[in-house]
């Protein structure tokens, strides 16, 4: 079924997390039965493995924003005097969003300084592990303004037809 | 830095916490503060400490058994246990809830996650209850508290990412569970036996169904049970690790559904793909922070500090664990187990190595402790999940669980003084 433009916006970070815990799966037991079956173990499924487990989670932890799912402690703040609670509610947003444009800026540097290093294995540019941290606070800020400070409904997945 | 400076990431933290900032971004805030505060140590170890989390192979065992519980609980293989929990408490007083917690002591081997449970256990047995009369605040905590046992009998997320951070064997761990999580179940029977008498909470049949019926049941649900029994094995013998054993499963899961029970359907997998990479982010980015954290900690020679500091208080081991056992009452009624765990665990172990207490002890105790903190008010994710599922108001809970509280705090104080209880069979599986 082909998904609306707005659909994969909505839904990008979630897709692609999906798609790397397949691949995690898969590489983790592809290593298991290697080493039964074949003569020679598949050492990259380790590597493959880690690497995709980084963009599980966070991009994973995008879409806990959008959802609300990351924990807090369940702190009564209602009970504070009406403006107090309010200036710590914008002081929350305010820190952080601040700490996401930080994450995404410094993570982009990191992840790019990182392309000349090779993993141990495949000999994969270092990228692809730090990439998923500069992407997914990038994607943090957005989201966090979207779903949390103008309030949008976080989507459901659409029903699969039946 | 000063001795204040020390502590300052340490403080902002518990403050970031107060004004419910996410715990995954206080902690990864708190860490952030120190690296600036330092000013000598490059930044980009920051981010390497973030990452490093995810490199770990042995934290993949998270996603792949949230993933297994997801498909086993979308098929409903579950569910084929029901049957047998019926054969085997169906006769009991209060049969409904004994039931659950046979139940959950069968679910504790397919699933890693009590939260799972809870919505599972809820869902199918909580609307039969309420239906033959149970209260409904009986109901949720029942369902509730014998999610708990899913926190010991293995695979357990808790004692694996307990295992990942205290650097203990996770298939140590496992084995050590089985013992702590059958009495537990125990407890939850036996004090609701007593309560049924009471309430007349009648059983479904007079008497033991008998065998056939018993046997039928079984191998109904054999699928389901040999899970467990391969993981163990598969362990215990070394076909793989703990890692290996959760991508196994997994597939293992997807066969049996999709071959043996054919009641899975390719359009289920994307929403089970999406609960699972929702419930292992929320988790392991506390763990990404907490990495970061443990870094400065170790800059900073704190745990040795604290170590020395408790040690000056007591230096008996029974004495020093059941004060850490009221400190984490106290903390789990305020913060979630699993965040808890993350948090703790790190500054806790060089505590208890100090005092020679054995780490896979501490650990099914700390376990133990912070997963029924899931069920007591005002802050218990198990007890929001069956709560909101019958529709039970927090303060008819908060009376109705009372007793089972009282057993589980026994149970907990009979781990806590008998090591035995947890060591004894994975001494006797893998040698002291």
């Amino acid at each position: 079924m082909l998904r609306s433009p707005r659909w994969w916006a909505d839904h990008a970070e979630e897709v692609v997390a999906c798609v790397a815990l397949v691949v995690v799966v898969l590489a983790t037991s592809w290593g298991v039965v290697t080493r039964y079956v074949t003569a020679q173990p598949a050492t990259w499924a380790g590597e493959v493995s880690t690497i995709g487990f980084a963009w599980v989670v966070f991009l994973g932890s995008v879409a806990c924003i959008k959802h609300r799912l990351h924990p807090a402690v369940d702190v009564p703040l209602g009970r504070l005097p009406a403006p107090l609670r309010i200036g710590l509610v914008w002081f929350n947003h305010a820190l952080l969003l601040g700490f996401f444009a930080f994450m995404a800026w410094f993570g982009t540097r990191f992840a790019i300084d990182a392309w000349s290093n090779p993993s141990p294995v495949l000999r994969a540019p270092m990228t692809v592990l730090y990439g998923p941290v500069a992407a997914s606070f990038a994607l943090m800020f957005v989201r966090y303004v979207q779903y949390v400070l103008l309030a949008e409904p976080a989507p459901e997945p659409e029903p699969e037809p039946t | 830095m000063s001795a204040l400076m020390d502590w300052l990431p340490a403080i902002a933290m518990c403050v970031l916490f107060a004004i419910n900032v996410p715990i995954a971004f206080a902690i990864a805030l708190a860490s952030l503060l120190f690296f600036l505060l330092d000013g000598s140590i490059p930044l980009n170890i920051f981010v390497q400490k973030m990452v490093t989390a995810t490199d770990s192979y042995p934290l993949l065992a998270v996603p792949f058994f949230v993933l297994a519980g997801a498909i086993m609980n979308a098929a409903g293989i579950t569910r084929k246990l029901l049957g047998l929990a019926d054969a085997l408490a169906g006769h009991l007083t209060g049969a409904l809830a004994q039931m659950c917690t046979v139940l959950a002591v069968l679910l504790g081997g397919l699933t890693a996650s009590s939260s799972a449970d809870a919505a599972m256990l809820s869902k199918t047995l909580g609307p039969e209850m309420t239906k033959a009369g149970y209260s409904p605040a009986f109901a949720a905590v029942i369902t509730s508290c014998s999610a708990i046992i899913t926190a010991l009998i293995p695979p357990s997320i808790g004692l694996i990412l307990y295992g990942y951070i205290s650097d203990t064997s996770v298939g140590r761990l496992f084995i050590a569970g089985i013992v702590p999580g059958l009495l537990l179940g125990a407890a939850l029977m036996i004090t609701t036996y007593f309560i049924a008498n009471k309430r007349g909470y009648l059983p479904l049949r007079r008497h033991f169904g008998g065998m056939v019926p018993l046997g039928k049941a079984f191998v109904d649900a054999l699928w389901a049970l040999s899970i467990p029994v391969f993981i163990i094995v598969g362990l215990r013998y070394g076909f793989f690790t703990p890692t290996e054993a959760g991508a196994i499963t997994v597939l293992y899961a997807l066969a049996v559904a999709f071959f043996a029970y054919k009641t899975l359907k390719p359009r289920d997998l994307p929403l089970i793909l999406r609960e699972t990479v929702l419930d292992t982010a929320s988790v392991m980015l506390m763990i990404c922070a907490a990495s970061a954290f443990g870094f400065y900690l170790a800059w900073e020679r704190l745990p040795p500090k604290l170590a020395t500091w408790l040690v000056t208080l007591t230096t008996d081991p029974t004495a020093l664990l059941l004060l850490l056992n009221v400190m984490l009452i106290v903390l789990g009624t305020a913060v979630e187990g699993t965040s808890a765990l993350i948090i703790l665990t790190p500054i806790l172990i060089p505590v208890i190595l100090k005092v020679g207490i054995d780490p896979v002890h501490f650990g099914i105790v700390l376990v133990t402790n912070l997963t029924i903190a899931g069920v007591t008010p005002p802050v218990g994710q198990m007890m929001f999940i069956s709560s909101q599922v019958l529709k039970v108001p927090m303060s008819k809970y908060a009376v109705e669980v009372i007793p089972f509280l009282a057993s589980m705090m026994g149970v907990l104080l009979l781990l806590t003084l008998f090591p035995q209880l947890s060591v004894w069979l994975p001494n006797l599986m893998y040698g002291k």
